[in-house]
């Protein structure tokens, strides 16, 4: 067991570092360039000399292997550089964006896999009674309608006609536990659709898939009652997959809040990015990047093992 | 695409297997309907409407549907079921396209990893991994941002994104066929490395490969869509519901169906796609069920 | 009766003193700064439209050169609520030769760090504009207007000009020309990311992309009313709309047009409207095939700049028949101010006369995607299509919007602007052909042109001045650099216990935020 999960998680390093090394190159081809921003704003028309000395100054003028090695080392001390805009620490404003990512992630993943698994296990339940055509039909549309339909037609019915939330924007903690509860709603409410959508599709399959299989109807048999087959053994058996599905929803989650961000203008770890890009300000760019990569490749990871874990009939080569 | 009913308990009732029969070809035929008439609509897209998706009208602006402009007129006076119409052609363009285009290349690469084996194997295989690595939003909206928008990098950036998991899929279901008897057997009859490959191997992965195609162009549409949304997909003149939906929000102040009938018509088309995706899965490898 | 004889010869002598002193003065004796406040105190929270990209008073950085740097710094002298030119650090000048300002410089005046200001301070500031490496946005503009400076004493400072120049004083109040402190600048003071200035409010904390907040200096010289102004960026224009409505800021920039309405219509609100940005497109006069001028001409008569104002802006701009010069300014002549036509017939018949059908051209069109230049962008695409010619749109962002506008890199680029001042010698930064908003990027140059412009911003007399700036317009309009499209509607907007916003006249509109310190909330 050990053994496969020091190759998995070296394999993901080796994968991280290839990603970083993609990532750090591939930013220098972007078109436009950092230096002209710094120096001239919206309206800049620096001259050579100029350019040449803010290059300098930020390191932009030393050949693109050294640049690369420098931020290899400075990457291992945990050192994500300085915003060539702000001049600030990238990391201290990387870890503040995630964790107002996180506000809007963590919420929507729970929500999803509450709501999920039991909408899954009612709908499974629901199978042959009039409920059933609804409650498979449902799902369907939460994953198909994306997050950009979703959010503005929240944003439309509870803000700009009913007045009832805010249509955008973050609040604090320290602002007060209801102000900031009350800015999270509509942008959690965007993101959670599709994966509650998908986990209680799921659910309801896996849960199906159990219900007719052998032991189940041996439970029965046997006089036990449905829910507490439901509850002992189907529920369980069902959980693996709805597990796997969870961790993948991961990546589409990464899109949801892309957008969410954008709509809602939540000052999350994306629209860091996004800012990021549009000012060329690469050692932001890397380090976002390189941030959501692990915390992809670090999820992907734990579903994994925790099947592997889960399952003993799993093997694991 | 019947399959034997396996009799449990009770005896085998003309009625019950006609209703079976039937409801499995609804959850085909349906959405293959409504996505054969969104096929159509984008097909006959210029004979639609009399409108061009780009005339801009000032004075229609906001139009309600009417006899002259059946869904009504957007922001700019355009006519909403003509640009409907021509986003249906970049919509269904986009996804077959970069579908096909992942489902050749992936399939290519997956297969030759494993008949190579080794050192190719290991590359080919591990590229594809760290591809997976990058949420593929946010690789997206990189590659955009340096390649530029346009209709052709959109398709590219998709196909990009989608190939690992065909490689992948491709990859393992041919190590699976390769162990089995009869390829066994047609080696020890003396058959080459590419007959195998072509004879046995390729049609007993297409299966597999369908499927993941067919659920893979659902994902695709949301995928485009979302990148017009955000302002990445295929500029203008060319229209697409993405990125009229990003546009006509600005304004649903002062009219609010110019970004309902493209929210609708997206909707309506990834549903379609995913219930196909899920009937094509079900009909052809019934052990990959959902339900 | 000798005393009064002496007395009145005395008096009289004064008086011709008095005279000789007074000719050629432009000096205005200074009044009080600011009103007294009628409430004092409380909190403004502002939503700005973006994030500053750079502190540095000296750059252009649009619309947060004046929100921000505005109201943390202050010019020689200023823009007062009426447009004209108003004592600010100077407390009065004189022109003792046309060509020669001596400007008095307020006494009792500190910086933020409470580093007195004297005139080394402006000299320094001077200096650190005409430095190339500040890549300082008038650094053009005053090495060739300023031969040299001098500080008579340290509260008089002495500008000679290289020939008198119609728009000094109003370059001076420019957005770009703050004063600094000397001592701050050579102990190292980061000019981009940090601020010091003499203005009424100093930069007390910020956090990029969250809040800047500005705190009333107590030892201002120019006492502002409300203490506390608390800047939200907030890119998403609805966003910025909404957190207004529903009270999350008291005060916006860049109202939407959409969304003028409602705030003229809901009680509580005000709207304050002007029109003094313009769009347009940039085309480039060397790269074929816009190289014939009557290409460009038939450009500009391919579009309708009517429908552009209703669709893009809802109706509230003003559609381009001219150049740079509105009606309302004192240099608008009909002759030359109002040729642009839709005229899409004329267009073809002037690509005919280059020996062009419009399915010959091909033609390359940038736009970033920012609405307020992306709406009219799709407009003039489609009129261009309509016309035959085969257009290839493509949108870029706003660094490589930058990047193309300083190198020229570009066919057709659709772009947005203020003028500088309230005077046609704006056109000198762009068409002049060293001027650095256009001219030089693309090489673009006529000689009579030059000369025009050379002579107009050296002319003093308005009535001299006038046909002056009619010739330019109609060398503009044989030239055609441009495909001049309109007027927009820019707007702001708050709650109405906000007071004091009077918009700046004319060109002036975007500087209003840069006074806060006129406002003042009264609740």
């Amino acid at each position: 067991m050990t053994s496969y999960l020091a190759r998995r998680i070296g394999i993901a390093a080796l994968l991280l570092w290839l990603v970083a090394t993609v990532i750090f190159f591939s930013i220098y081809l972007l078109p436009g360039d950092p230096a002209f921003i710094i120096l001239g704003g919206l309206e800049a028309h620096p001259t050579d000399e100029a350019l040449q000395a803010v290059r300098s100054q930020l390191g932009l003028d030393r050949p693109l292997v050294v640049q690369y090695a420098s931020w290899l080392s400075h990457l291992t001390r945990g050192d994500l550089g300085r915003s060539l805009i702000t001049g600030r620490p990238v990391r201290r404003d990387l870890s503040i964006r995630f964790l107002r990512t996180a506000d809007l992630m963590v919420p929507s993943i729970s929500i999803a896999a509450i709501l999920g698994v039991t909408g899954g296990l009612l709908a499974a339940r629901a199978r042959g009674t009039i409920l059933d055509p609804l409650l498979s039909a449902l799902p369907l549309l939460g994953f198909s309608v994306p997050v950009f339909v979703v959010a503005p037609i929240l944003v439309y019915l509870f803000s700009i006609s009913l007045h009832l939330l805010p249509s955008s924007g973050y609040a604090d903690w320290s602002d007060g536990a209801a102000q900031f509860a009350s800015h999270l709603v509509l942008p959690v409410a965007a993101l959670v659709a599709a994966p509650t959508a998908t986990t209680m599709r799921m659910t309801r399959s896996s849960a199906l898939e159990q219900l007719s299989l052998d032991y189940v109807r041996t439970a029965r048999g046997k006089g036990l009652s449905s829910a507490r087959v439901m509850r002992r053994h189907v529920l369980r058996n069902a959980v693996l997959p709805v597990l796997t599905v969870l961790g993948l929803q991961i990546g589409g989650m990464f899109a949801g809040s892309v957008i969410t961000e954008s709509v809602f203008n939540w000052p999350g770890m994306n629209l860091f990015l996004l800012q990021a890009i549009s000012q060329r300000d690469y050692p932001v760019i890397q380090s976002v990047v390189l941030l959501a990569s692990v915390v992809f490749v670090a999820v992907n990871l734990l579903v994994d093992v925790s099947y592997a874990v889960l399952d003993p009939r799993i093997k694991y080569s | 695409m019947l399959s034997s009913t396996r009799a449990s308990s009770t005896v085998n009732v003309p009625a019950r297997r006609l209703a079976r029969f039937r409801r499995r070809h609804l959850r085909l035929a349906a959405p293959a309907t409504v996505v054969a008439l969104i096929a159509g609509l984008a097909l006959f897209a210029p004979w639609v409407s009399p409108y061009s998706p780009e005339s801009i009208d000032p004075t229609v602006r906001f139009a309600p549907p009417s006899h002259t402009h059946v869904l009504g007129a957007d922001e700019f006076g355009r006519d909403i079921l003509s640009e409907l119409a021509f986003g249906a052609r970049i919509s269904l363009l986009v996804s077959a396209a970069s579908a096909s285009l992942a489902g050749v290349v992936g399939t290519a690469l997956g297969t030759i990893a494993a008949f190579s084996g080794g050192p190719m194997e290991l590359l080919i295989m591990r590229i594809a991994d760290a591809l997976l690595c990058f949420p593929p939003i946010l690789l997206a909206i990189f590659v955009i941002t340096f390649l530029g928008s346009s209709l052709l990098n959109v398709i590219l950036v998709i196909a990009l994104l989608y190939v690992p998991p065909f490689a992948r899929l491709a990859h393992s279901s041919t190590l699976t066929v390769r162990e089995a008897e009869y390829v066994t057997a047609s080696r020890v009859a003396g058959s080459g490395g590419t007959r195998i490959l072509r004879r046995d191997i390729l049609p007993n992965i297409m299966a597999p490969l369908f499927v993941q195609l067919s659920l893979a162009l659902g994902h695709i549409i949301l995928l485009e869509s979302g990148l017009s949304f955000l302002g990445l997909g295929p500029p203008p003149p060319v229209p697409s519901w993405g990125r009229m939906i990003g546009q006509s929000s600005r304004f649903m102040s002062l009219g609010v169906l110019p970004v309902v009938w493209p929210a609708v018509m997206v909707s309506t088309t990834i549903l379609a796609f995913n219930l196909l995706g899920d009937a094509v899965r079900d009909a052809l490898d019934p052990r990959l069920r959902g339900a | 009766m000798k005393g009064g004889r002496s007395m009145r010869i005395t008096s009289l002598l004064l008086a011709v003193m008095l005279c000789v002193l007074g000719i050629g003065s432009a000096g205005i004796v200074h009044g009080a700064p600011a009103p007294k406040c009628k409430v004092q105190g409380g909190t403004l929270r502002y939503g700005l439209v973006r994030d500053p990209t750079t502190f540095d008073p000296h750059i252009n950085d649009g619309v947060t050169s004046s929100s921000i740097q505005g109201n943390v710094y202050d010019g020689l002298v200023e823009f007062g609520p009426d447009g004209e030119v108003a004592p600010a650090l100077a407390e009065s000048w004189m022109q003792p030769t046309p060509s020669t300002y001596v400007f008095r410089l307020r006494h009792n005046v500190t910086f933020h760090d409470g580093t007195p200001f004297t005139a080394a301070d402006v000299l320094y500031t001077f200096q650190r504009i005409q430095d190339p490496k500040t890549a300082a946005t008038r650094q053009l503009d005053l090495k060739t207007s300023v031969r040299a400076i001098k500080a008579v004493d340290p509260y008089t400072v002495e500008i000679d000009l290289t020939q008198p120049t119609a728009t000094f004083l109003q370059m001076l109040a420019a957005r770009e020309m703050y004063i600094v402190s000397k001592a701050w600048g050579d102990r190292g003071g980061d000019f981009k990311r940090a601020m010091n200035g003499t203005g009424s409010y100093r930069l007390a904390s910020y956090e990029p992309h969250v809040r800047y907040v500005l705190e009333r200096y107590a030892k201002a010289w120019n006492t502002p009313c409300i203490d506390r102004i608390e800047m939200t960026p907030i890119n998403n224009d609805q966003a910025r709309m909404d957190a207004l409505k529903s009270g999350q800021v008291d005060f916006t920039e860049y109202v939407i047009w959409q969304e003028t309405e409602y705030f003229f219509t809901h009680p509580g609100f005000r709207v304050y409207r002007g029109r003094d940005l313009f769009d347009f497109v940039r085309l480039n006069p060397n790269r074929p095939p816009l190289d014939r001028p009557q290409v460009r001409q038939a450009l500009n008569f391919a579009i309708n700049r009517q429908t552009i104002n209703i669709v893009a802006f809802g109706g509230q701009g003003l559609p381009m028949e001219g150049f740079l010069t509105k009606p309302d300014s004192w240099a608008y002549n009909p002759d030359t101010s109002k040729v642009w036509k839709y005229d899409p017939k004329r267009a073809t018949a002037l690509l005919a006369d280059a020996g062009l059908k419009p399915q010959d051209l091909h033609l390359t069109f940038e736009a970033d995607p920012g609405p307020e230049t992306f709406d009219p962008a799709q407009v003039i695409l489609t009129e261009l299509r309509q016309l035959g010619v085969n257009v290839d749109f493509k949108i870029i962002d706003i660094p490589t919007l930058v990047k193309k506008r300083a190198n020229g890199d570009f066919l057709l680029l659709m772009d947005g602007k203020s003028l500088p001042w309230n005077d046609p010698d704006a056109y000198f930064d762009f068409f002049y052909s060293a001027g650095t908003n256009y001219a030089a990027a693309v090489k673009f140059k006529n000689t009579q042109l030059d000369q025009l412009l050379e002579r107009g911003r050296t002319t003093t007399n308005p009535a001299l001045r006038k046909p002056m700036y009619a010739g330019v317009e109609r060398i503009l309009y044989q030239q055609a650099p441009w495909i001049f499209a309109v007027w927009r509607p820019q707007a702001e907007a708050g709650r109405s216990f906000v007071k004091g916003y009077v918009r700046l006249p004319g060109a002036l509109g975007t500087y209003t935020p840069g006074h806060f310190n006129r406002l003042w909330i009264e609740k």
